[in-house]
């Protein structure tokens, strides 16, 4: 009679003490959890992605100001900051002005209040007192590893400006390609140098270039245009060296100023073109062309001519791409021109994508 | 609950003795592991409290919870663990006390 209360009171007491235990574990769980989601924010969740869709890139650079673009997510606010010599310049709508020549800037692209982007740039200076590096590459736009490798290789150069002998976006420079084919694989290499583009087919097939033109904002239509860079003009022709190129060219190299100048065409220009004694009478250090997937160098009747057309694209089929008669060099590697000019003459070096010299010209 | 109660009680005048004679930043750690003890055992205690219902009990027992957990993000947080400590350890014995003196006044 007496052991039925005493085992009806104990199972409510065990029940208590299991509720207490499980109570207790459960807090366990809850803190494990807490620290489980606090080391998860803290240290496993990265930073917040790159809100850049496009650039920052150097668009342009002269003397004293220079001007970086880009395309940014959801409208963020972006605050560009230049500074070289203990000085910093902020930018006005992309818009550094009031630059000293002749000056390494870096410079930092904020969002947020921190830098989500940075990059470096050299104005020109006014007169050819130290050699000027710049670039030159050619059919190159096709978003493959090799074209990612040639940025690479010619953004280690710290070239003040890269020039393109045109076939810029495979198989056409329609605007929805050119992130992909221009802005992502040369990405480190526009962070310090504007690209300065002529035109190939590939370019003018999709309304006759009007897509690299507007991403670049070029003066002049189908690729013709002049730049200057300090001492340095550049005459860049678009497609080929025709009648109404040549009087383009002869008009603009009779422009006084420059202490060297170089024309830039896709096609590369053959003997006994008309325009060749212009060039030869001017001066011209050297003509760079593309087109043929080769790199060669050769002297066309008198006038040093470059063709660097495997900056990315690629020779294919051996028949098309035969070596041009009467070339010093013609190799099928990868890569991209560096020059150095500078008051004692010009270097040129033709680099492979893996950063080897392939080919050497002091001039 | 009595063993509970006296196991925080021991644990919220170990954090009290330790936090007086540490300085920050070494307080924090010894802080936060005796604030995860208050937090567990006080969970079992919130749960005991609870069947039967003891209104006094359970809420000193979550504010032993609140305690811990305060002791535990003492450093983030910037809170004071002696503080901290001495509200937790005056906590555990309130339920008997008020009980008593209710006892009293009952009797008179």
């Amino acid at each position: 009679m007496t052991a039925a209360p005493a085992g009806g009171q104990r199972a409510p007491r065990r029940l208590r003490l299991a509720l207490v235990a499980v109570s207790m574990l459960c807090a366990i769980l809850v803190l494990a959890l807490g620290v489980v989601l606090v080391y998860w924010d803290r240290y496993l969740l990265s930073a917040s992605g790159d809100p850049f869709t496009r650039g920052p890139f150097v668009l342009r650079v002269d003397e004293t100001s220079a001007v970086l673009r880009w395309r940014v997510r959801d409208g963020a606010r972006v605050q560009v900051v230049a500074s070289a010599d203990g000085r910093s310049v902020r930018a006005r709508g992309g818009e550094l002005a009031g630059l000293a020549p002749g000056r390494r800037y870096t410079w930092a692209a904020s969002v947020d209040g921190h830098a989500a982007a940075t990059g470096s740039f050299r104005t020109a200076p006014r007169r050819m007192r130290a050699p000027i590096t710049f670039a030159v590459i050619g059919d190159y736009g096709s978003g493959n590893d090799h074209e990612y490798a040639v940025g690479r290789v010619l953004a280690a150069q710290a070239p003040a400006f890269v020039l393109t002998a045109g076939d810029n976006s495979y198989l056409a420079a329609a605007p929805v390609l050119l992130d992909r084919n221009i802005f992502e694989p040369l990405r480190p290499l526009l962070r310090q140098a504007p690209l300065v583009p002529t035109m190939g087919e590939h370019d003018l097939f999709w309304r006759g270039g009007e897509a690299i033109q507007h991403a670049f904002d070029l003066p002049g239509s189908r690729g013709r245009y002049v730049m200057r860079y300090g001492p340095i003009q550049v005459v860049l022709l678009g497609l080929e060296a025709g009648p109404a190129e040549r009087r383009f060219a002869a008009a603009a190299l009779r422009r006084p100023g420059p202490a060297l100048r170089f024309v830039v065409v896709h096609r590369p220009i053959q003997a006994g073109n008309p325009i060749l004694p212009i060039l030869r009478r001017a001066g011209v250090a050297a003509v760079f062309a593309g087109h043929l997937h080769r790199y060669e160098r050769r002297v066309v009747d008198g006038v040093l001519e470059f063709t660097v057309g495997t900056s990315g694209e690629g020779a294919g089929d051996l028949r098309f791409t035969r070596p041009t008669a009467g070339a010093d060099v013609s190799r099928l590697d990868f890569g991209g021109l560096r020059v150095d000019a500078g008051p004692g003459g010009v270097l040129y070096t033709f680099l492979d994508e893996r950063g080897r010299v392939i080919d050497r010209l002091r001039r | 609950v009595r063993p509970l109660r006296g196991a925080n009680l021991l644990v919220a005048a170990a954090v009290v003795a330790i936090a007086a004679t540490l300085g920050a930043p070494d307080v924090y750690g010894p802080a936060a592991l005796g604030g995860i003890l208050l937090f567990v055992v006080a969970a079992g205690a919130l749960a005991a409290d609870c069947f039967p219902w003891r209104a006094l009990h359970a809420a000193t027992s979550a504010g032993t919870m609140l305690c811990g957990l305060a002791l535990i993000l003492a450093g983030p947080l910037g809170l004071p663990p002696v503080a901290t400590g001495a509200v937790a350890a005056a906590l555990q014995p309130l339920p008997a006390l008020v009980g008593r003196r209710t006892t009293r006044s009952r009797a008179r």
